[in-house]
């Protein structure tokens, strides 16, 4: 493989890292609120807003079942105005984080909804106000589901970061469809789903280990 | 744990003495809860009628089965449950017309402890029971003050930097009873506390209530099941049953002289007071000539430790068959029964009956043995 290759690969390597870290990190900033919400707005539930409940589950469904390909070509213009322009990895980022936000969501509302409801009744009962029971109990608790939630989201927007290609996003999937497919060169082909399986592979195992180590419920003394 | 840093009654001296006979930290008064109908199912008519005084520095037990209404009860008095109608006055404010920011500093003046305990498994020990005292927002210094005292109290000192799910059930519930002590209540709520413990850990856990209530003074509530728990540290009692207080009172007078049907199957495993299986098998309404009349005895007051059954034998002449009992002291109090079988013979069982009912006990006619 001439060094050629392989500078191209460790720059599109970059490049995905970038734009799933990147989107990673802004997809939870917006989604651990979301999420959190959405896990405790139910009517009769600590944040009662069931109203507001409904209607943001169903933006939520609705970003979840748009295919991401349609999605990156239909937020074009919102793209635009947030990065300056629609073409390039920075550009990626933007798409990604609309398809991270909502799944990412979705992923802490199921990790705040395992935690147990007697907590928060004994927080409830020691005074404290919705709001620190969300940041002292819920997150807290939930904080092992959270990450391993996050960990499957950074797997996704790696499969997903592959398909941003089409409108010029560079990175992994870019390069294989470019390089490997349309210039026929099967070793450029090969590396870029090496590599992609080891990023995968070690983004799991990461995940996993933190998880298990946050996680105080199992005895491991 | 210093007794005077948690003694209620430097806070108590600011308050004017009460006229009235009875000082009651928490009283119900005509209090109901109905839960309204929803799409799947009718309206839930909780409680009903509920009056009840907790006097201050004692313990108040309220026993029902599952479904009686008293979980419902029990979280009355923290506003965790509004009633429908009437008041629950809480050291001389009525919580059930607090809104939720009037509430939670209430809150904080109530220690509650659950049966399946409500730990954080995400925190430590120090931490969990650090956890009320950070929610009202004191400072570090203060809390380690604070909560290392509490963990000697309940014997976890060395347990300090341990998660919940290093611990026995036991010592969770430890735990429990530290954290709700950390914001140094008026009132400790128990629900069910003892309810997921073997009976050795129990009685462990029902000591260590105890000493908290007499060392500290502190008001206990608590809601219960089991008639062990309340014979164990309660002195006044009150007995839910579908939502209604139907007796309440003395937990001796309640032990030695149930009045409510729900109240004597509460009772009916306790102190012997059950048949014993050889005499249940063959029990009967009807008289037999020449067999037994099987009679319940049930000692208390002055002749509880007298010999009666032995002058019995001696000044009447009536030979009497111990069939099962026990002996044993509530409250302090000797208490005791006795189920005895008395010979059918026409004249006996009257004279037996006259002379143990001289004496001040209870007799009950249960049936006729061969």
């Amino acid at each position: 493989m001439s060094p050629e290759i392989a500078r191209l690969i460790l720059q599109a390597t970059a490049d995905t890292l970038y734009m799933v870290l990147v989107a990673t990190a802004l997809g939870t900033l917006f989604g651990l609120p979301l999420g959190v919400f959405l896990a405790t707005s139910r009517r009769g539930e600590l944040l009662s807003a069931p109203w507001l409940n409904g209607a943001l589950g169903f933006i939520v469904n609705a970003t979840r079942s748009t295919p991401f390909i349609i999605l990156v070509v239909a937020i074009i213009p919102f793209t635009r105005l947030v990065a300056g322009t629609s073409i390039g990895t920075t550009a990626a980022i933007v798409p990604l984080t609309v398809a991270a936000t909502p799944f990412i969501a979705r992923l802490i509302e199921a990790a705040v909804r395992e935690v147990d409801q007697g907590l928060i009744e004994a927080a409830r009962a020691m005074g404290a106000s919705p709001l620190q029971i969300v940041a002292k109990v819920l997150v807290p608790e939930a904080l092992p589901g959270i990450v391993l939630g996050l960990t499957l989201a950074i797997v996704s927007l790696i499969g997903y970061s592959a398909i941003v290609g089409v409108v010029g996003g560079g990175g992994l999937g870019d390069l294989g469809i470019r390089y490997g497919y349309q210039r026929f060169m099967p070793e450029v082909m090969a590396a870029v789903v090496i590599v992609l399986i080891v990023l995968v592979q070690g983004v799991q195992s990461l995940g996993d280990r933190l998880a298990l180590r946050l996680n105080k419920r199992l005895r491991h003394a | 744990m210093t007794v005077n840093a948690h003694s209620p009654i430097a806070a108590d001296a600011a308050i004017p003495a009460s006229d009235e006979a009875e000082d009651a930290i928490i009283r119900f008064e005509g209090v109901a809860k109905s839960f309204p109908a929803r799409k799947s199912s009718a309206a839930v008519h909780a409680l009903a009628g509920i009056d009840l005084a907790v006097p201050r520095s004692s313990v108040v037990g309220v026993i029902g089965r599952s479904g009686a209404g008293k979980s419902t009860l029990i979280r009355l008095v923290n506003g965790l449950e509004k009633p429908t109608a009437g008041r629950v006055i809480v050291d001389g404010t009525d919580v059930a017309g607090l809104g939720e920011g009037a509430l939670r500093s209430v809150r904080r003046s109530i220690g509650m402890v659950f049966q399946h305990f409500n730990l954080l498994s995400s925190r430590t020990v120090f931490d969990n029971v650090a956890l009320p005292l950070e929610i009202a927002g004191t400072d570090a210094a203060t809390i380690k003050a604070r909560v290392t005292p509490l963990l000697d109290l309940v014997g976890l000192a060395d347990k300090r930097g341990r998660y919940p799910a290093e611990l026995s059930g036991g010592q969770k519930q430890r735990v429990g009873i530290a954290r709700a002590l950390a914001t140094q209540p008026k009132v400790l709520l128990s629900d069910e506390a003892t309810s997921a413990l073997d009976p050795e850990t129990t009685r462990s856990i029902l000591d260590l209530l105890g000493t908290i209530n007499r060392e500290l003074g502190l008001t206990i509530l608590l809601i219960t099941h089991e008639m062990a728990v309340i014979r164990a540290i309660a002195q006044r009692v009150a007995v839910l049953d579908a939502g209604r207080i139907v007796e309440q009172g003395d937990v001796f007078d309640l032990f030695t002289r149930p009045q409510h049907e729900t109240t004597r199957s509460f009772l009916a495993a306790e102190s012997g007071r059950e048949l014993p299986a050889f005499v249940a098998d063959q029990i009967q309404a009807e008289p037999i000539p020449g067999g037994q009349v099987v009679v319940r005895i049930v000692f208390r007051g002055p002749f509880a430790t007298h010999p009666v059954l032995s002058q019995v034998t001696r000044e009447l002449g009536i030979d009497v068959n111990i069939l099962g009992g026990a002996v044993d002291s509530i409250a302090g109090r000797p208490f005791g029964t006795l189920i005895v079988g008395l010979p059918n013979d026409g004249t006996s069982l009257d004279k037996a009956l006259a002379f143990l009912k001289e004496r001040d006990l209870d007799t009950e006619v249960l049936g006729h043995v061969a």
